[in-house]
């Protein structure tokens, strides 16, 4: 049996009175790519941040490798745990954002190496070489002097892709990432996520680009007003929507 | 000019340069003070808890809303009904260091709450904690934000000594005046002062807008 990544359950999350989550399930297995679509406004993000601990929800457990993360149940209280243990639960996941969020000061490759130095306590000659593989990796092997400034909106974000993995996380969560870039950009972010899955990389990504869901995933999550409305295979999903709002949803989204 | 002033320049001129020194001293003095205190009461303004940023807010809008030259008054000639007695120095360096830590608390907390939360977040994700998000995210950046202001606030030290004389501080402008009472040069001393005063404020100027460019954000 294929080892279980994350495992999501009931997950309820309000802000203020106006409830975001409510009630949702999700597995992955190692390997899994799992894409959530779904209009704006149906969770599908806060899901993602929720799995980050960037948001704090108040009922319903995460597990990553079969720990709980973000959450303990001492003496049936269900409390956040400290802020040390977030930090460490966090660094499971890698995540990347819509707005790329690399720091202005540093150079691509510093960008790449501040985690894995202060966090991982590697040395600086390693951290340099792991910053170096990543950057080849995504496309990028002679851009690491450069500052976030002097790259393009794709290539910042490859450069936040490969500062999200070189961490080596069980799980990369990716957030819309493609929704900033003008459209000639996209298809090089896309590609370096793809041949992320095609490494066996366990990935749970929110995107408005349906083409790629159908290419990219095993998985595909149609939310839905704070719930998974349907979920299936790209096929599935795609080509034989069950419900009414996927398929209103999906004649509205070009493909 | 005549042959009469820079004979006066000549006899007068250690009187200058310890006014010089005076003026520098009691600027740097306030400055390192200022900006220690500064950055503490700013870390409250922007972490503290309610009653901690409520008593730091108290502090700085009090005293960023009193002239500095009633701040010195007020700690030579006031301080000493509560048995607190300074020196006319102590006085003049506290005074300026105090007006000085206002205006640095509140631009750091400008500087750091301008750090976009996406940064925050950035580091969060890739798994940095509390404090290295501060030291190696937010702080760098709020930095160069702050610097242009508090070389601004460097530059106000400078000219604000000119008010310490008032307390008896024998700076720059006290030195002229003495000068100035023993042969009459009124026009001539007065201008010197000034230009001694421009040349001080458009170095710091200028090396602020050197450095400003050396760690400018690519």
């Amino acid at each position: 049996m294929a080892e279980r990544v994350l495992e999501i359950s009931k997950i309820y999350k309000a802000f203020g009175d106006h409830q975001v989550l409510k009630g949702v399930d999700l597995d992955l297995d190692k390997g899994d790519v799992v894409s959530i679509i779904g209009s704006s406004g149906s969770g599908k993000t806060t899901l993602l941040r929720c799995v980050n601990l960037l948001e704090e929800y108040q009922e319903g457990v995460i597990k990553i490798e079969g720990r709980v993360i973000g959450y303990s149940n001492d003496k049936d209280k269900r409390t956040r745990v400290n802020n040390k243990q977030i930090t460490q639960d966090r660094a499971l996941t890698g995540m990347v954002f819509q707005s790329f969020n690399l720091f202005p000061h540093l150079s691509a490759a510093e960008n790449i190496m501040l985690a894995l130095r202060k966090v991982q306590k590697k040395s600086k000659k390693e951290s340099a070489e792991i910053a170096q593989h990543w950057l080849e990796r995504v496309g990028l092997p002679d851009r690491g002097a450069s500052f976030p400034g002097q790259l393009s909106g794709g290539q910042q974000q490859r450069v936040a892709i490969a500062r999200a993995v070189a961490m080596n996380p069980r799980l990369m969560l990716f957030d819309e990432v493609t929704s900033a870039l003008d459209p000639e950009l996209i298809n090089e972010v896309l590609d370096v996520i793809k041949s992320l899955a095609v490494d066996g990389m366990t990935m749970l990504i929110v995107t408005h680009e349906m083409r790629f869901a159908y290419e990219v995933s095993k998985k595909v999550i149609f939310m839905n007003d704070g719930v998974i409305g349907e979920q299936g295979t790209p096929d599935e999903i795609f080509k034989k929507p069950s419900s009414e709002r996927l398929s209103a949803f999906l004649k509205n989204t070009k493909f | 000019m005549s042959t009469g002033f820079f004979n006066e320049l000549w006899l007068s001129k250690m009187m200058i340069f310890r006014g010089i020194y005076m003026c520098l001293f009691v600027s740097i003095t306030a400055i390192i003070i200022g900006t220690i205190i500064g950055i503490f009461i700013g870390l409250t303004l922007t972490y503290g808890n309610i009653f901690a940023r409520f008593f730091a807010r108290l502090y700085v809008d009090v005293i960023r809303g009193i002239p500095v030259l009633v701040l010195i008054l007020t700690i030579y000639f006031v301080l000493p009904v509560v048995k607190i007695e300074l020196s006319a120095l102590e006085a003049g360096i506290a005074s300026l260091a105090i007006f000085a830590s206002a205006q640095v608390a509140e631009m750091l907390r400008g500087g750091l709450q301008n750090v976009p939360i996406g940064q925050i977040e950035g580091a969060k994700a890739v798994g940095l904690g509390f404090f290295q998000t501060f030291i190696y995210v937010s702080l760098p950046q709020a930095l160069r934000q702050v610097l242009p202001t508090w070389v601004n606030t460097a530059v106000e030290i400078v000219k604000g000594t000119t008010l310490v004389s008032l307390i008896g501080i024998v700076e720059i402008t006290l030195v002229m005046q003495q000068i100035i009472g023993r042969n009459f040069l009124t026009m001539q001393f007065y201008a010197l002062a000034g230009l001694i005063y421009f040349v001080i404020c458009f170095s710091i100027e200028r090396t602020g807008k050197f450095v400003e460019k050396k760690v400018a954000i690519k």
